[in-house]
């Protein structure tokens, strides 16, 4: 209900009943001071024209019935209203005489009043609605009856005197002017409600309707500067409140949008960026979330799998066939590892298929998985050329190499007998020279296969002192030949984990090298365990390898000439280091220069990891 | 006492002229000479050799291919078979000595006195 009803009815509610109440309240006392008044004023009058009655001796027997003209001047000095009627009793009950001619002279013994005003000698004042026993011929409203005792000179009640009169004469015009003020009350009434309304309505009703539809606005959106009320008071406080806040949010507002639009565009352009990266790559790429949905895949996917549109999970796991890949993505969601399969065949191609998990950091929970397809096949295929390239040219090299080196070898003896000490000589460098040309077509195969990654047999309980004495033994002549010490510090055995004739092969290496490039002084060998690990020390002291020289060791190719060019310095393919370290990582051990100084010596040393058992 | 019988089965003629050399006369040896059905030819064969020495890199069936045969033979199975090649490495060595040679041999890796204290060790006591 519109707050102006809510109000304009309690007041005017509460007016009306105000009046009501007051007004019967006041009708209430003026009809009773009026009747006391009437009352009063009647009994004056009757008093006087009661003794005037007395004096003139009608009452003085009560035989003599009253003159109808003396009774006429009572009645008119006692009378004020045409309205009222006087009857005179008899003290024994008798109607002596009356305006209402019909009742002269009946009897009625035993009417309470008279009897009451003969016994109290006092004035009766009775207000009825209605008169009982006596007819009366205006029976119609409120009356007074009113009894008034007569006494003669000794005091005694020689008649009583009825006044009856209808207060309608009197009450008439109060009830009237009453009415009157009633219906001034109402319009009052009315003008005050109407008047508190409008006032109402213009002080603080449109002035709030002003600030809501503000409110109404601004919380729609809408933050155009409205007409607000300006009155100083409590209302105008808060449109004056409202209409800053209004200003404030649509400057806020305005900046969020302004973010807002900068933000998604910068997203959107992220967005644009990595599908272009994706979709750029010659790999496949998919993106899975975590209810087996494809998000995201590129066009090369498309491409190497013969896709002709956007496949499901369903279609990539029915082209990717035998790898499971359901299971692969289970396994990646669930425990969160990773599947790379490095040779995964479709029909005539190879690929390499590499599933990831996403994992949310700050939960860990998986929100998808990553998979890269790689086509290999090409790589694949000059893989296989290349081995197969090695495989023959290796034989290729080597059928000549055999002729000159058996030959070679089988000539010396007959050319031994001739004496002829030059030619064998020269016999010697060309059994030499193919010694090591084979020697090169053999590290070449072997670092073919290292690199390939050929799995290693291990074997525990490989004894590692046996091993390095086999070898010194070996190399014992050669050191002889030089004028070298060779030793192997004395001390326990240590069991290593690794394949017995490749360790054998790294040390020969270490232990060869430290010979050839020493030319004065010895190589000892040390072993011994450090935590889980063996380690092998070859110590020299030979011309040392300079800090250039000692970052391009181990790599492939360089020669360890150790910084001299020397025709002994500049023996072997450059591959032996190499092949020593991809030895030893292979079998999960490590061998690196300990240190070196030039002119001084170098220290190797190989670790490998110690036996299980 | 007979010599022993080696067969050398190897197509290269270069190779077959330093095994005739390096194998001293004590030994019978002969040199395969049909390569065209060579794994009929064996078959066909009456009197097995003592000892063989066989390349793997021959024309149409390959060295693996015949130690293959020999290992489904009877008779073949008991004769000695030292694979003396100049092919591959580690792995075809493995497969080889797999498929039941007793040695294998790189070549150009050993002087012919080496190659021959072998097979003299290999051939079964006189």
């Amino acid at each position: 209900m519109p707050l102006v009803f809510k109000t304009l009815i309690p007041i005017v509610v509460i007016i009306l009943g105000t009046a009501f109440v007051v007004g019967a309240y006041l009708e209430q006392s003026i009809s009773r001071s009026l009747l006391l008044e009437e009352s009063q004023s009647t009994g004056e009058r009757v008093d006087g024209a009661a003794r005037e009655l007395v004096l003139s001796g009608a009452l003085a027997s009560t035989s003599d019935p009253i003159s109808h003209e003396r009774f006429q001047t009572f009645v008119d000095r006692v009378k004020t209203s045409t309205t009222a009627r006087v009857t005179l009793w008899s003290p024994e009950g008798t109607i002596l005489h009356s305006d209402l001619v019909s009742v002269i002279g009946v009897s009625v013994p035993t009417q309470p009043h008279v009897q009451e005003v003969v016994a109290t000698r006092e004035r009766v004042s009775i207000q009825k609605d209605k008169d009982d026993g006596v007819p009366v011929q205006s029976a119609v409203g409120t009356f007074t009856d009113m009894y008034f005792p007569i006494t003669n000179e000794r005091e005694e009640v020689v008649a009583v005197a009825q006044v009856h009169s209808v207060l309608g004469a009197v009450l008439t015009p109060l009830n009237r002017g009453l009415r009157d003020a009633g219906v001034f009350v109402l319009l009052g009434a009315l003008a005050v409600a109407l008047g508190i309304t409008v006032i109402f309505r213009v002080l603080i009703l449109a002035p709030l309707e002003r600030a809501g539809a503000l409110a109404r606005a601004v919380s729609a959106g809408d933050f155009a500067p409205r007409k607000m009320p300006k009155q100083k008071d409590e209302l105008g406080e808060l449109a004056k409140n409202l209409d800053t806040m209004r200003v404030r949010l649509a400057s806020l507002v305005g900046n969020l949008e302004e973010e807002v639009e900068k933000r998604t565009r910068e997203v959107r352009e992220e967005q644009t960026r990595l599908s272009a990266s994706l979709g750029s790559l010659t790999a496949g790429f998919a993106i899975f979330d975590n209810r087996r949905q494809v998000v995201y895949q590129n066009t090369a996917l498309h491409t190497l799998l013969e896709l002709s549109g956007e496949a499901t999970f369903e279609v990539l796991d029915e082209r990717l066939k035998d790898i499971g890949l359901w299971h692969l993505y289970d396994i990646a969601l669930g425990e969160q590892k990773s599947a790379d399969l490095p040779e995964v065949r479709l029909g005539p191609s190879s690929f390499r298929l590499f599933l990831a998990p996403v994992v949310m950091e700050s939960t860990s929970t998986p929100l998808g998985a990553v998979m890269l397809l790689e086509d290999i096949t090409e790589a694949k295929a000059l893989e296989r050329a290349k081995d197969d390239f090695l495989s023959i040219a290796s034989h290729e090299l080597r059928t000549p190499l055999t002729a000159i080196r058996a030959n070679a070898s089988l000539v010396r003896d007959a050319v031994e007998k001739t004496k002829d000490k030059d030619a064998v000589a020269m016999v010697d460098d060309i059994h030499n020279a193919s010694v090591r040309l084979i020697k090169i077509v053999h590290d070449f195969l072997e670092v073919a296969a290292l690199e390939r990654g050929m799995p290693v047999e291990l074997a525990d309980g490989v004894d590692m002192r046996a091993i390095t004495k086999s070898v010194i033994e070996e190399l014992t002549p050669l050191s002889i030949e030089k004028k070298l010490q060779l030793s192997l510090e004395t001390g326990p055995t240590v069991l290593v984990r690794a394949d017995a004739d490749r360790l054998k092969q790294v040390v020969t290496n270490l232990v060869g090298n430290a010979i050839r490039y020493t030319k004065k002084g010895s190589v000892s060998i040390s072993l011994s365990q450090e935590g889980g690990s063996a380690i092998l020390r070859v110590r020299d002291t030979g011309v040392g390898i300079g800090l250039q020289q000692q970052s391009l060791l181990f790599k492939k190719f360089q020669q360890a000439n150790r910084g001299v060019m020397t025709r002994e310095h500049s023996e072997g393919t450059g591959l032996g280091l190499y092949i020593t370290r991809l030895i030893m990582e292979s079998m999960g051990g490590s061998v690196s220069l300990e240190q070196s100084e030039l002119g001084v010596g170098s220290t190797f040393r190989a670790t490998i990891p110690v036996s299980n058992v | 006492m007979a010599k022993k019988k080696i067969l050398v089965i190897e197509d290269d003629a270069m190779m077959q002229r330093i095994f005739a050399r390096l194998l001293p006369e004590k030994y019978d040896v002969t040199v395969q000479k049909e390569f065209n059905d060579v794994l009929g030819s064996l078959k066909a064969m009456e009197e097995k050799p003592d000892l063989v020495i066989l390349d793997l890199m021959m024309p149409q069936v390959g060295g693996l291919e015949i130690l293959a045969s020999f290992a489904q033979d009877e008779a073949w199975k008991k004769v000695p078979v030292i694979v003396v090649t100049n092919m591959g490495g580690e792995e075809t060595g493995k497969k080889a000595l797999q498929l039941g040679a007793k040695r294998y041999l790189i070549k150009s890796e050993h002087d012919p006195k080496e190659i021959v204290s072998i097979i003299e060790g290999l051939l079964p006591p006189a």
